[in-house]
């Protein structure tokens, strides 16, 4: 735990991460912050790994592209997916 | 009454004669079923009887087979029969085609069943319900692609989170094949695992509408799903074995919208609160460790480095001048001392006794001679003057009389 905290995780680890983990790690890391028990040091990486949580975050909210279709099956079996709109309702 | 007849002929007549009746032919009874036999062939036999008489009923295969509950000993039962006499064993009995449950109906019946059976089975075991995601990156419904359902889904999703991405698999809900459908729509997610969550729903209606999401091979698929299901069938009263296998039960489909997606300016403020935690946190620190080095920098052993060593210079000094005086002081009290000890030696010097007249009278061994007694007349002394010395012969001895 604490060597993960004290190391800003790798681009391929915060990739994987999904939106709860990475936010409650953030959420970890604001309270061990604010509990004053690290040293200055930790408190500086801290500090560096918590905003790259919180944008990694933000960024997971922008991410998803705005969608809505459905997904039929052809005469062939295979599935195609197909716009749905209002006009389908 | 004149020629007796068989009794094959006798049960025939009697079978015949009532199957001729109208109202034995298509008679509703009620009562309850006791002595059930389930024969391998799928035809039933039972007894059906009230507090005073019971009659003797047969189900055959075709019409078990479309029983949508499963009748046991005690179930109290609506039957649909025609009453005969079966001719070998001269037997009255019914022939039941069709059944219902008493009272309750027999879809409840049918869904009390199943509920106890998947239950029993641990299909509805908590420890088997997956954590619905908190973002999930996109949403997989299955519903009817027409109607109430869908539209609303749609609806709190855009209002919750502007780009929501949302998958639909359209399915027929109810009636004929609706069960098969709605199974092969979430298999066919899981499949394509394009979804982080799934709503499984229709809207409200009877429990025969709702009757689908109570079947088996739908309760299967959903216990089955790694992708978790947020059941939302009917309305908040309506419950559905969809509902108890599922992860998540949302009492409408609205609300299972709600509970799929966050709302995502409520997500951009708490990261944001979280930010600013962060920097409060840490300014407050640096702030700290600030007045920290102030603190440190204006104690004295900081701020005047030199006093320590000038106040032990001083210390120093002193004790050197202490020392010096206390040196000096010992030196003149030795010299003093010396020179009396020097004056005493100077008077004790028996030369200078000798110089003032006296003499000193030894005899011949050397030794001083200090009374009368040691001498005789005739001894020669030596008598010490201070420049030289007499030697004598004692004439005479006189004993002291000075007076």
């Amino acid at each position: 735990m604490m060597e993960n905290m004290n190391t800003t995780p790798s681009a391929d680890e915060t990739q994987d991460l999904s939106y709860e983990q990475a936010f409650s790690q953030l959420e970890m890391i604001v309270s061990r912050l604010e509990s004053g028990d690290a040293t200055l040091d930790e408190s500086v990486s801290l500090f560096q790994e918590g905003m790259g949580l919180a944008k990694i975050c933000a960024g997971k909210l922008a991410a998803i592209e705005h969608q809505i279709s459905q997904l039929l099956v052809n005469e062939d079996q295979i599935v195609i997916e197909k716009p749905f709109g209002e006009q389908d309702v | 009454m004149s020629q007796p007849i068989s009794v094959t002929e006798l049960n025939r007549y009697v079978a015949a004669y009532l199957e001729k009746n109208e109202h034995l032919n298509a008679v509703q009874v009620k009562g309850e079923i006791s002595g059930l036999k389930a024969y391998a062939s799928g035809h039933l036999y039972f007894t059906l009887k009230d507090k005073n008489a019971q009659v003797s009923c047969v189900m055959f295969k075709g019409q078990a087979m479309r029983l949508r509950f499963k009748p046991v000993d005690g179930t109290a039962v609506v039957v649909t029969a025609k009453a005969s006499l079966y001719d070998r064993d001269g037997k009255f009995q019914l022939y039941v085609s069709a059944m219902t449950a008493d009272g309750i109906g027999d879809l409840y019946l049918a869904f009390e069943q199943m509920k106890k059976r998947l239950d029993d089975e641990g299909l509805f075991d908590p420890a088997h319900k997956k954590a619905i995601p908190r973002l999930p990156r996109a949403i997989g419904v299955v519903t009817s692609p027409s109607g109430a359902v869908i539209r609303d889904i749609i609806q709190v999703l855009g209002r919750r989170f502007p780009n929501f991405r949302l998958q639909l698999i359209p399915v027929q809900v109810q009636g004929e094949g609706a069960a098969a459908s709605i199974a092969a729509a979430i298999d066919r997610f899981n499949d394509l695992g394009s979804v982080d969550v799934l709503i499984v729903g229709r809207g409200g209606g009877s429990l025969e509408d709702l009757w689908a999401f109570n079947e088996e091979v739908v309760a299967r698929s959903v216990y089955r799903s790694s992708i978790p299901v947020i059941s939302a069938v009917g309305h908040e009263t309506d419950f559905t074995i969809c509902d108890f296998v599922s992860d998540l039960r949302a009492p409408t489909p609205s609300a299972a919208a709600e509970l799929a997606m966050p709302v995502r300016s409520d997500e951009e403020d708490k990261i944001e609160r979280l930010e600013n935690r962060l920097h409060h946190s840490l300014s407050r620190r640096s702030q700290l460790e600030n007045q920290r080095l102030d603190a440190l920098l204006s104690r004295p052993v900081l701020a005047q480095p030199l006093k320590r060593i000038e106040t032990e210079q001083r210390d120093l000094a002193a004790l050197v001048n202490a020392l010096r005086s206390a040196e000096q002081a010992q030196l003149s009290r030795s010299e003093r001392n010396f020179a009396v000890l020097s004056g005493k030696l100077d008077a004790l010097s028996p030369l200078k006794v000798l110089a003032r007249g006296y003499a000193v009278a030894r005899d011949a061994q050397g030794k001083s001679l200090v009374s009368t007694a040691l001498v005789h007349p005739g001894d020669l002394v030596d008598v010490w003057l201070s420049d030289g010395r007499l030697e004598c012969t004692v004439n005479q001895i006189r004993e002291r009389s000075f007076s």
